[in-house]
């Protein structure tokens, strides 16, 4: 009896021990896949001045046009200056400062960052060139807003909320040896920023046409997720938009992942596609509404300033375009709350949200929740609010009526399907049959409540590639086959109702 | 029994990873801004009333330097500022966390005290040429005592000493943390400028004028062998060179000096450093004979003063044999005074009469250049031939005709 006893209280500790293995593993996983490496990818200096000029703006006074050569030293200067200070306060440790600042101001420098809390990280500058010497080796150079970000947290089980100072300097810089250096700066109190005026008329304008979205979220068959940017292909974009046309879809979601608009080549070439992909979309009357930062990315503060840097490109670079309907910040970033944290995720994206409205005032911005039950989350910052269901819910649009009218804001069905894969441990997965009934039913619903709606998706894959959905085969399985169209082209049964329903 | 205890705790283990649920409500924190708070730069106490601080509140200072985390001393009811940071003028944020949470967020200005510390002060070239009408700028900003700028209403008063008399320009700081005047250098050796602002003595700087460009010098070339040889020199001295206020040029001032031929045609050119307002250069000979110019020149001007000098051939024929009907011997060429000439000497073998004149260059060796001529003379069927060295040129009879 003992021995049965014994026998049974190993099996409970396997178990435990194999659960706990499980988690750990899990969270050692999330961990590596939610921006953890983009640190040492930022830290490598891979792009730095490029992505640091992004932060900067300047005041393109007479002296600036006269001095064009010295605007962009100094420049350099003040933002490796910023960035490695930045490092520095993070480290603990004063590295790289002499390269920029003067003797009198680097002992001051070093007793405060061997004696600095938390981390920081400055996020962008508005310089003004106020003197420059005859013989071009003084200059004086105003930052009238120095935008910092702070976090004091020191314990990441009581995460304390980031907070931003804005604060104005005046520098006077040296050239010594062929290099500026800081000779003094003083802070002072910021003045009257003017702040970019958001274009009520225009935002309704596509607030209105987001109310009316029958849309689609879209990746080609041949490359989804990761392989899409890498492998962009024009006739097979121009392919799809035309079948979308026909299709009666309106609006087409796409995805910009953080690493595949990051500096450089990658960046320059990539931009191009999107620009390009607008076009293409206004070719075929169709809107195209991109979600940024996709795929894991991490909220660390240290890396704001490529969040920033990236944000400001890609917005400035498209915003003109008139097939852009809309910015998605970022997709699902409530099932980041369990990963990295429920403050530090939001604080990132209501820093995100505003800076998206300053680069680009006129369309309107939104989130995509997993759930409908974040749906209140930051929807005083959001133009409107976006919602994801895979989930069955008969009174999902009587819920979606009761938030819209007490959250005052238009909701868009963004995401929603039904695969149609089976396999062991779904012997009988849904059919063809149940996708029709599943989305019609839904497209009904939502038409009736004049609920915007978007499609996931337009087909089936023909891989998934890996770092998405991790390793469980069934996982990436089930994920290949939510498309109205089989991967070869042919359509599922739901692709004529969708059309008929389109139509009405 | 157990084994129902053991699929229960396997349930229960697994539901809780997936009840993990989220608290919407822990984002709201409080903050309170107020209004700003000062002090002056050195004062070491920030009063902060006891009824407001606990024993779990956390005070942390940001600025642009950094953040640091100050102590609360209950005895003078203050948040203490340590040395480096009251002494640091500028605008801070003064944040307050109790829990984990931060509850106050304040600004905290610590103002630079009075000028009466030395004003920084940047000259950009130490010396800058007497008379030059760009000057040069001297770049100010007034500091405290503790090295912070200050800002405002400051006259700034610039004594130059200039032929034995101050000069006294006065600048005013307007509202901004610095200020610039451009300053003109007189005739004078040293130029002392004092900066003075308003009451409180500054700084002074001392920096020497340099002399303008040079415009004027007398030449003289010493002796010199006149023979075109390219290998013997010849001094050039220029002496009283002097600049448009016909002050010396001093020591370090650099000149060039260039020869001339007869076409005005550039043979070499020189730069010399000039000493005392005088300067010696030594200039090889040309290796083609005619009459040549030594001219001066600064700042990409040319000065008048020039010498004239002339050079003979440094040899007066070109000894030549053909050792067979295709192989022609030049040399051996021989000096004036009785040496081979150089090694390397170009010979030039020309063609004429070839689709078009051709030139070939060949060395001297040993005062001799040993030319093979079948292949020129296949190639080109001609019959006039030359051959040049420096000035010398001759023709030659073609043995297979």
């Amino acid at each position: 009896m003992n021995e049965y006893r014994s026998h049974i209280i190993w099996k409970i500790l396997l178990a435990a021990a194999f659960i706990l293995s499980l988690l750990v593993g899990s969270r050692i996983y999330s961990h590596y896949n939610t921006g953890a490496d983009l640190m040492s990818i930022y830290q490598s200096g891979v792009g730095l001045s490029q992505r640091l000029s992004n932060l900067t703006t300047w005041n393109e006074n007479d002296l600036y046009r006269s001095h064009p050569d010295i605007a962009q030293a100094i420049s350099k200067t003040l933002n490796e200056a910023w960035y490695w200070l930045d490092q520095s306060y993070n480290q603990k440790s004063s590295i790289e400062l002499s390269s920029y600042f003067e003797k009198g101001l680097l002992s001051h420098l070093d007793f405060m960052n061997e004696s600095s809390v938390g981390a920081r990280s400055s996020l962008s500058h508005q310089l003004e060139l106020q003197h420059v010497s005859l013989d071009k080796s003084v200059v004086v150079v105003k930052d009238h807003a120095a935008e910092i970000i702070y976090n004091y947290t020191t314990n990441e089980e009581q995460y304390i909320p980031s907070k931003i100072d804005t604060i104005a300097y005046t520098a006077i810089m040296v050239l010594i040896n062929g290099e500026w250096k800081i000779k003094n700066w003083i802070s002072e109190r910021v003045g009257q920023i003017e702040k970019p005026k958001e274009s009520l008329s225009q935002k309704a304008l596509l607030l209105n046409k987001i109310s009316q979205i029958k849309g689609i979220n879209y990746y080609p068959a041949e490359y989804p997720w990761l392989l899409f940017w890498k492998n962009f292909n024009q006739d097979i974009v121009e392919r799809d938009f035309q079948l979308m046309s026909e299709l009666g879809i309106n609006t087409v979601r796409i995805f910009l992942p953080f690493a595949d608009f990051k500096d450089g080549e990658v960046l320059a070439r990539n931009t191009a596609n999107l620009s390009l992909m607008l076009d293409l979309a206004e070719d075929h009357n169709l809107s195209i509404l991109p979600t940024l930062f996709d795929l894991p990315v991490g909220y660390t503060i240290n890396i704001y300033g490529e969040y920033v840097s990236q944000l400001k490109h890609i917005l400035t670079a498209t915003a003109h375009k008139p097939a852009l309907l809309a910015w998605n910040i970022k997709n699902e970033p409530d099932l980041d709350f369990r990963i990295h944290g429920l403050e530090k995720t939001l604080d990132w994206l209501k820093y995100m949200i505003a800076k998206a409205k300053a680069f680009d005032p006129e369309h309107p911005i939104s989130v995509s929740w997993s759930s409908a039950n974040h749906l209140s989350i930051l929807s005083d910052e959001l133009d409107y609010l976006s919602f994801h269901m895979y989930l069955p819910d008969e009174n999902w649009a009587d819920k979606i009526n009761d938030l819209r009218a007490s959250l005052d804001k238009p909701i868009v069905l963004e995401e929603f399907g039904l695969s149609t894969r089976s396999g062991i441990n779904n012997v009988t997965g849904a059919s063809e049959e149940s996708q029709h009934d599943y989305i019609e039913n839904c497209i009904m619903m939502a038409d009736e409540h004049h609920i915007p709606w978007m499609l996931w998706t337009l087909h089936d894959f023909k891989q998934i590639p890996d770092g998405v959905f991790g390793w469980k085969p069934w996982i990436k399985a089930k994920q290949k086959r939510f498309g109205i169209m089989k991967a070869d082209g042919r359509p599922k049964k739901v692709y004529y109702k969708i059309k008929n329903l389109t139509e009405k | 029994m157990t084994e129902r205890l053991f699929y229960i705790l396997l349930i229960i283990s697994l539901l809780s990873c997936q009840n993990e649920q989220v608290d919407i409500n822990a984002l709201i924190h409080t903050q309170h801004i107020q209004a700003p708070l000062q002090l002056n730069a050195g004062s070491p106490l920030l009063p902060y009333p006891a009824t407001s601080h606990s024993h779990s509140q956390q005070y942390l200072l940001s600025g642009i330097n950094g953040t640091i985390e100050l102590d609360y001393d209950a005895k003078s009811e203050s948040i203490i500022l340590p040395k480096p940071i009251n002494e640091k003028a500028g605008v801070y944020t003064l944040t307050i966390i109790r829990d984990q949470r931060i509850t106050h967020i304040r600004t905290l200005e610590i103002k630079a005290k009075a000028a009466q510390g030395k004003a920084l002060s940047y000259i950009g070239p130490k010396s800058v040429p007497y008379n030059d009408q760009n000057g040069v700028m001297v770049t100010s900003a007034l500091t405290d005592q503790y090295n912070n700028m200050l800002k405002g209403q400051y006259g700034i008063n610039y004594h130059q000493l200039s032929d034995n008399t101050y000069q006294i320009n006065r600048q005013s700081i307007n509202h901004e943390y610095y200020t610039s005047k451009t300053l003109y250098v007189s005739n004078d050796k040293v130029a002392l400028v004092g900066i003075e602002a308003d009451d409180s003595y500054s700084d002074e700087l001392f920096f020497e004028g340099s002399s303008g460009c040079p415009v004027s010098a007398e030449i003289y070339v010493e002796e010199y062998y006149n023979v075109a040889d390219g290998t013997q020199t010849f001094q050039v001295h220029l002496s009283e060179i002097l600049d448009a206020d016909d002050a010396p040029v001093e020591t370090g001032t650099y000149m060039r000096a260039a020869l001339y031929d007869a076409e005005q045609k550039l043979s070499a050119n020189y730069q010399f450093i000039c000493i005392n307002g005088t300067a010696q250069i030594t200039m090889v000979n040309p290796n083609q004979q005619g009459d040549y110019q030594v001219k001066v020149s600064a700042c990409g001007d040319e000065l008048a003063a020039s010498a004239e000098l002339s050079f003979e051939a440094d040899f007066l024929e070109i000894p030549k044999q053909w050792i067979s009907s295709h192989l022609l011997k030049v040399g051996p060429i021989v000096s004036r005074l009785n040496q081979k000439l150089q090694d390397g000497t170009p010979v030039l073998l020309q063609f004429i009469g070839c689709q078009a004149d051709e030139t070939i260059y060949y060395k001297l060796d040993d005062g001799i250049c040993l030319i093979n001529t079948d292949e020129i003379i296949a190639n080109c069927k001609t019959t006039k031939l030359s051959v040049q060295i420096r000035s010398i040129k001759d023709t030659i009879s073609n043995p297979n005709e």
